[in-house]
């Protein structure tokens, strides 16, 4: 199962650039949370704790929510998910 | 739309254009007045037609609105008892600067340009009396149109440092530091403003917590707070 790898490295710490970077399908779940994450100027340097500090959400909902969908994607999509993953 | 209704004698005792009117006066202008019923939705008249009559709303309440070239409605206003509108039609050969709809049941007594014509020729106090509401709402309109102006330089300012960070930031403990010595002047620069409306809009961003100034040195603090103003998002979702 190579997602769990891929998955256990998104964090509270891991940055928004770095997550859309490598799963820019996450995209989604910003915008369906109503956060202006993707594309903001400050992606690269705001954590996803920080960034669902911002918005009112709870920062551990927020990274199952994203670590569901990277998980999805790996197993569908990419098979090199898993390692650049990994390297953040 | 036309329809009869018991009189408030008060009513245009409250209303700013028959101020300082004597009894005869007063009464001459209440046999020329009409009354209108519009259901909510109905309009008392629509934006570029010519505006053949003028309105005081007794109850209910109407929006006055513009069209856009795009077809958007904007809100101009809204009208509530005892306020005129259409007040352009005291004017003469003017044209309606919006539509006016009612929201609510309500009862307005119209004049037609005619009739409100004549008691401003024979009343002068009429027309002056509507100067003056036209030229308070002017001030208001002059108000919000400065608010708008200060606005968009506020949100060209954040969306300079906002690029300043994507391209030079450096994550620092209090927040993003712009890596780079940038004064004041240069962001004037980038922003086509002066320098005076950049230190006094970072200082206010200061007290705020937005930004952290030094010397050739600026820390984004609240990074979420910067974008917040760049972009007009709605401040209220955050828990801060």
């Amino acid at each position: 199962m190579p997602s769990s790898d891929a998955v256990s490295v998104i964090t509270a710490k891991t940055t928004v650039a770095e997550l859309l970077r490598c799963c820019p399908r996450a995209t989604g779940v910003f915008l369906r949370r109503r956060m202006h994450c993707p594309g903001c100027h400050m992606s690269a340097f705001m954590t996803l704790g920080e960034a669902a500090a911002s918005y009112g959400v709870a920062a551990e909902d927020l990274v199952t929510e994203l670590r569901g969908v990277v998980a999805a994607e790996t197993s569908i999509i990419d098979p090199d998910q898993t390692s650049r993953l990994s390297r953040l | 739309m036309t329809a009869t209704r018991t009189l408030d004698p008060t009513l245009l005792d409250a209303v700013d254009v028959f101020a300082g009117l004597e009894g005869k006066a007063r009464e001459r202008a209440l046999a020329a007045a009409q009354w209108i019923k519009l259901a909510p939705g109905q309009q008392a008249f629509r934006q570029d037609e010519e505006a053949e009559a003028f309105y005081v709303l007794s109850v209910g309440r109407l929006k006055v609105s513009q069209l856009t070239p795009e077809g958007q409605e904007v809100i101009i206003r809204y009208i509530g008892p005892k306020e005129m509108f259409g007040c352009i039609a005291v004017c003469g050969g003017l044209t309606y600067p919006g539509t006016a709809t009612a929201v609510v049941d309500s009862w307005a007594l119209a004049w037609s340009r005619r009739s409100i014509g004549e008691l401003a020729q024979d009343y002068p106090k009429i027309a002056l009396n509507a100067m003056r509401t036209m030229g308070g709402r002017m001030k208001d309109t002059h108000a919000r149109l400065r608010e708008m102006q200060t606005e968009r330089v506020e949100r060209r300012i954040a969306h300079a440092i906002a690029r300043l960070v994507a391209q030079a930031g450096r994550r620092v403990e209090n927040g993003i530091l712009i890596d780079f010595p940038v004064s004041r002047q240069d962001i004037a620069e980038m922003t086509g403003t002066t320098l005076h409306t950049v230190s006094r809009t970072l200082s206010a961003w200061q007290e705020r917590g937005v930004v952290e100034l030094g010397r050739q040195k600026l820390t984004v603090v609240d990074p979420h707070g910067l974008v917040i103003i760049a972009e007009d998002l709605p401040a209220d979702d955050s828990d801060r």
